[in-house]
């Protein structure tokens, strides 16, 4: 299994295959239905949004001596209002689950996107792969503020490549 | 008939609550982790056999760090059944299960992610109430509570139909597959499909809810039902889906309906996804 580190340089991007499993590491951002409406809104986004890549992720409260609590993905397809947007400003990977539309599918290709599904679900897994967390924007939110992790080794499978491989439709 | 009647206090209601909720969204659930097992003895190598494989790696995380399975500890679905000789002489019921729920929030980690008002502000309530409660009396001296915690990626894919009258098992069936077709790899699979046909529009989605509290692997008591369900698992596992949406032979673990009596005319039918996790627990009090 590849271990990937962010931030990823267009190379390893493109070296990237639909139903691959790759083990994450590196900083990314968190950032969920509310969070997007506020970046949209104020047209600020709290985060390299060319480097690093957008979590779709709101956790469970951290317990004493834990960095974070539960941290599996959202549902994807409920950020695609979101999406063409995003991909304008520079975003380049986002990690989310389950798939989305074919709209969305096309647009990430044509901008070199790749769209990463983590685990839906495995959130207890996915909280010990998180070495650090730092709230940049919106802490009101609570599980929905923009933070920035620091990623080890978080198992993803490519889900759509940037040769229009697609996960779900076994990998054509 | 004054000395049969049994005081439960609101503080024992609540205790009771709190330790449901918190062990639906931690575990240990071996019976959910048994049959991910079954499940993956089936699956060909892949990304959904290697997802397979993370889901039950995850249960067992959770069970040691005391982490939620799911970051969405989910809205709190509380199925009550009251004897009719339990009283309760401090609080209304709601209470003593909302201040559980409240309690499990903050002793257990778990998020809450209840908003209010729906439309604009949507403010979270900070303690994941309020529950969700079904409450059925029945006769006797026991106080029967099933917790589920329902995710919103499994409850945002459910649905709610008023079917025409005679649309038959096929209607069912139809119903069910175009949920799972269009939402399912977006609801953690593999998942269950419970089933609430009849009664009327909201019996009908408490029954498909009620449905997913029948424990794994128990076949249905009616037979026509049992039939029905097993077609319904088999037809849906062959689309392929797989686990998480990656493809493979299990889409679906189980099936499970249950059915009421309803208006001449109507069928009323609701299909109600349940990720894999299946995250439930109950008690007797």
């Amino acid at each position: 299994m590849r271990v990937i580190t962010l931030p990823v340089s267009s190379q390893v991007l493109g070296s990237l295959r639909a139903g691959e499993q790759i083990l994450l590491s590196g900083l990314v951002a968190t950032a969920r239905d509310a969070a997007h409406s506020l970046m949209l809104k104020t047209g600020s986004v709290p985060f390299d949004i060319r480097n690093i890549p957008i979590f779709y992720m709101g956790p469970s409260p951290a317990p004493p001596g834990r960095v974070i609590g539960s941290s599996g993905p959202t549902t994807s397809a409920r950020m695609e209002p979101f999406i063409p947007e995003m991909l304008e400003l520079g975003m380049k990977v986002v990690i989310g689950k389950g798939e989305m539309s074919e709209k969305i599918r096309k647009l990430f290709h044509r901008y070199d996107a790749v769209y990463l599904a983590a685990t839906g679900g495995a959130g207890a897994l996915a909280s010990t792969k998180i070495k650090s967390r730092k709230i940049v924007a919106w802490e009101h939110l609570g599980p929905e503020a923009v933070s920035i992790l620091e990623l080890e080794n978080l198992p993803v499978f490519v889900a759509w490549d940037l040769h229009n491989g697609n996960i779900y439709t076994g990998g054509q | 008939m004054k000395d049969r009647i049994k005081l439960i206090s609101g503080e024992e209601i609540s205790r009771a609550v709190a330790s449901l909720y918190s062990e639906a969204c931690i575990g240990p659930h071996s019976a959910v982790e048994t049959k991910l097992k079954d499940i993956l003895a089936l699956e060909n190598p892949g990304p959904g056999r290697e997802a397979l494989e993370i889901e039950i790696n995850n249960l067992r995380i959770a069970a040691e760090t005391g982490l939620p399975i799911c970051q969405d500890t989910g809205t709190a679905v509380v199925f009550v059944e009251m004897g009719n000789l339990i009283c309760i002489p401090d609080c209304s019921l709601g209470e003593a299960v909302n201040r559980g729920i409240s309690l499990a929030c903050s002793e257990s980690y778990l998020r809450s992610s209840q908003v209010f008002p729906p439309l604009g502000e949507r403010k979270n309530t900070m303690d994941n109430t309020p529950a969700v409660i079904h409450l059925e009396h029945v006769t006797g001296s026991e106080l029967n509570i099933s917790v589920l915690a329902k995710g919103a990626g499994s409850e945002n894919v459910s649905s709610s139909v008023m079917l025409p009258p005679l649309a038959g098992s096929e209607g069912v069936i139809n119903l069910a597959e175009s949920c799972v077709r269009a939402g399912a790899s977006k609801a953690c699979p593999p998942v269950i499909v419970g089933i609430g046909i009849g009664g009327n529009l909201e019996k009908s989605g408490i029954l498909a809810k009620k449905a997913l509290l029948r424990d794994m692997g128990i076949e249905n008591s009616v037979t026509e039902l049992a039939d029905l369900e097993k077609k319904i698992t088999d037809k849906l596992n062959l689309t392929g889906i797989g686990p998480q949406g990656f493809g493979g032979a299990t889409t679906v673990m189980e099936t499970r309906i249950l059915q009421l009596p309803c208006h001449m005319a109507s069928l009323p039918v609701t299909v109600c996804i349940e990720c894999h996790a299946h995250r439930t627990s109950s008690c007797v009090l």
